[in-house]
């Protein structure tokens, strides 16, 4: 079994210190896996994905991505460290409106040097961008330049998994990517966020309130099993 | 930088708020340029009133009183020169010519001046310009008088008519001349000085007209007819003042304490180009509080520009986020939403000034025949770049109250936004 891209032990976070919102005793997410972690509307799923890209920082608790105490780093290494190992998909309104879709793709490249350099041992990433959108059936709108306003919401999720894919990150963050789809659209996108993942060899981790989807990862994770009791909650 | 492509993007994509942005900002460049363009060739004008004259010399009066009676034609001399005195100032051997002048009449509003042929000859104005008919000639007759270019304008009087001179300024009935008219023969060029609404006339004119005249009245019974005139004595007992011109800059003292230290009458010799720096000195107040205000004007356009930033940042919070979730550090939102304070300013202040230099142009030949100004179009003065260096860092500083909100924004929404 290939080693752990994300190594969580003891954690405890809240946005006020004094509230503690979330707490998980032991987890481990080895490469390549596909996990989908299920809690519902307010359970701390958005505080979760803060944490492991780095945005907050942990009470109390170690937090290890790809073998790094990333709670360790300052704030710059952290941006930057997430600008190399993550792709990020939110729930809606993942483009700039002012970039074209291939800009949009391409966004990750002008932050990280790492992603820049694995486009370009792939011919640049224009090339990537293209690549990566005709995979996910964007070829067309692509090509003809159109505002990534005027896309329809399934069309933009999947120009977002594009911008999450290129450069090859290890770990592909998804926040309910699929709630603004219909139910058909929900599978399809799915399937090729996970064709993609997989040649790309990225850990994906799904982060979703609607349990339908579940069985078609490798492995669920519900926040509420993860937290140990909390003794406010306890009394 | 990818940050500042960035910025010029989101500016493209909201192009019609950033172009109202723009034209504020370059309205309001345009105006402060524009001010301190019409301030500088206003004082230049000022100070190209007269040139070429060493010493302006009239009764012993206030230096600025002197000035402005004997160039502006403005107020009263309280005291004459008497002729004499004119002639033995006029032969030092230091002074190489002298032009003089005797005001007090008018025409229709505009200042009568009796002066000789030399004031053609030796007046300068400009630095080096000399008085240029546009039609007719110099004075021949007694009678004859040549007109300022907005005398001839304004009155509609061409080469060949007949005016009457008025005694004093006020021009109505009793007081007229009307018994010796006098001839156009000349029309001046415009010079943008006091010449342009100047009646110039022959000193032995003025001295025939009043002939006949004792403290500003007619002398009853004693009258003398315009041509009975001529065969008498035309030699004025005294004049207003006189300008003088030495054979070297380097008299001018000496010539000056000589005229003031002068024994038979008390007098006064000024250098006009001093007093017209104390002049300028002392109107020009107007004219700073004119850039004052067209800083102020830049001000408010600074103003809009920082007030429509931080309207929009609210609603662009979410894009923040998305570029923080691609690895774009909180410094770098705070230089996105700084540059585009920037590139705002940048492009309105270079607009600004492609407005102004439109607007020169196109005003030029209007301004040059109606002021008389000569408006020089050349590059920005060394004071006009730092103007723009200042109106280019006010906004950049003026960038920075957003910037640093978006940088705040940016640390407590991290990726998760409220939609």
């Amino acid at each position: 079994m290939s080693a752990a891209v994300i190594e969580v032990r003891a954690l405890e976070f809240g946005w006020a210190a004094d509230r503690p919102l979330l707490r998980i005793e032991h987890l481990e997410i080895p490469a390549g896996q596909r996990v989908f972690v299920y809690g519902p509307s307010g359970s701390g799923k958005s505080s979760l994905l803060s944490l492991l890209a780095g945005v907050a920082i942990p009470q109390r608790g170690s937090l290890k991505i790809l073998g790094t105490d990333l709670p360790g780093l300052v704030g710059g290494a952290r941006d930057a460290f997430r600008a190399d190992h993550f792709g990020i998909i939110f729930q809606l309104f993942n483009l700039v409106p002012y970039l074209s879709v291939r800009e949009n793709v391409t966004l990750p490249c002008r932050f990280s040097t790492r992603r820049r350099l694995q486009v370009d041992g792939r011919g640049g990433a224009d090339r990537e961008a293209t690549r990566l959108l005709e995979h996910l059936d964007l070829g067309v709108e692509a090509r003809s330049g159109r505002a990534v306003t005027r896309l329809s919401v399934g069309q933009q999720q999947r120009v977002a998994a594009a911008r999450a894919l290129i450069g090859r990150p290890e770990i592909v963050l998804a926040d309910e990517p699929t709630s603004a789809l219909d139910s058909d659209r929900r599978e399809a996108f799915l399937h090729l966020l996970f064709r993609e993942c997989e040649s790309e060899g990225a850990t994906l981790l799904f982060v979703s309130h609607d349990r339908s989807l579940e069985g078609l990862f490798d492995r669920t994770l519900a926040l509420a099993d993860l937290a140990a009791p909390l003794p406010a909650a306890a009394s | 930088m990818p940050i500042l492509t960035l910025a010029v993007k989101s500016l493209l994509n909201r192009r019609v708020t950033a172009l109202l942005m723009v034209l504020s900002i370059s309205l309001s460049v345009m105006l402060l340029l524009g001010v301190e363009r019409l301030r500088t060739q206003a004082r230049a004008g000022f100070a190209n009133t007269i040139s070429g004259t060493d010493l302006v010399v009239g009764a012993r009066t206030g230096a600025i009183a002197l000035l402005l009676h004997a160039v502006f034609r403005i107020g009263y001399a309280t005291n004459n020169v008497s002729w004499a005195s004119y002639q033995e100032i006029a032969r030092h051997p230091r002074v190489r010519w002298t032009i003089p002048l005797s005001l007090g009449d008018s025409h229709r509003g505009f200042a009568v001046l009796g002066t000789n042929p030399d004031y053609f000859r030796h007046y300068r104005y400009a630095r080096t310009r000399a008085l240029e008919l546009e039609t007719g000639a110099p004075f021949a007759d007694v009678y004859d008088a040549v007109l300022g270019a907005d005398v001839a304008r304004e009155l509609g009087y061409r080469v060949g008519q007949s005016i009457i001179v008025a005694h004093g300024a006020v021009d109505a009935g009793v007081s007229r001349h009307d018994d010796k008219p006098f001839r156009v023969i000349g029309i001046l060029k415009k010079t943008g000085t006091p010449v342009d609404r100047t009646v110039h006339v022959t000193l032995a004119g003025l001295e025939a007209i009043h002939l006949d005249w004792q403290s500003g009245m007619r002398v009853p019974g004693a009258a003398v007819s315009a041509d009975d005139a001529r065969s008498q004595d035309l030699t004025p007992r005294s004049i207003t003042a006189f300008l003088v011109g030495l054979d070297s800059r380097t008299a001018v003292f000496h010539v000056q304490r000589f005229v003031n230290d002068y024994r038979k009458e008390p007098l006064l010799a000024i250098l006009p180009g001093v007093v017209l720096q104390e002049l300028w000195d002392a109107i020009g107040v107007a004219e700073q509080a004119l850039l004052v205000v067209s800083a102020l004007v830049a001000l408010v356009g600074l103003c809009g520009m920082v007030t429509a930033l931080l309207t929009g940042l609210n609603e662009r919070r979410r894009e923040m986020a998305v570029l923080r979730s691609v690895g774009a550090r909180p410094r770098h939102i705070f230089a996105l939403i700084a540059g585009e304070a920037t590139a705002l300013a940048a492009t309105g202040i270079a607009l600004g000034v492609g407005f102004l230099y439109l607007a020169l142009f196109a005003a030029r030949g209007l301004i040059q025949t109606r002021l008389g100004l000569s408006i020089e179009i050349g590059f920005p003065s060394p004071y006009e770049w730092l103007l723009l260096g200042a109106v280019l860092l006010a906004s950049f500083v003026a960038g920075l109250w957003p910037a640093l909100r978006a940088y705040r924004y940016s640390l407590t929404d991290g990726m998760t936004v409220h939609i």
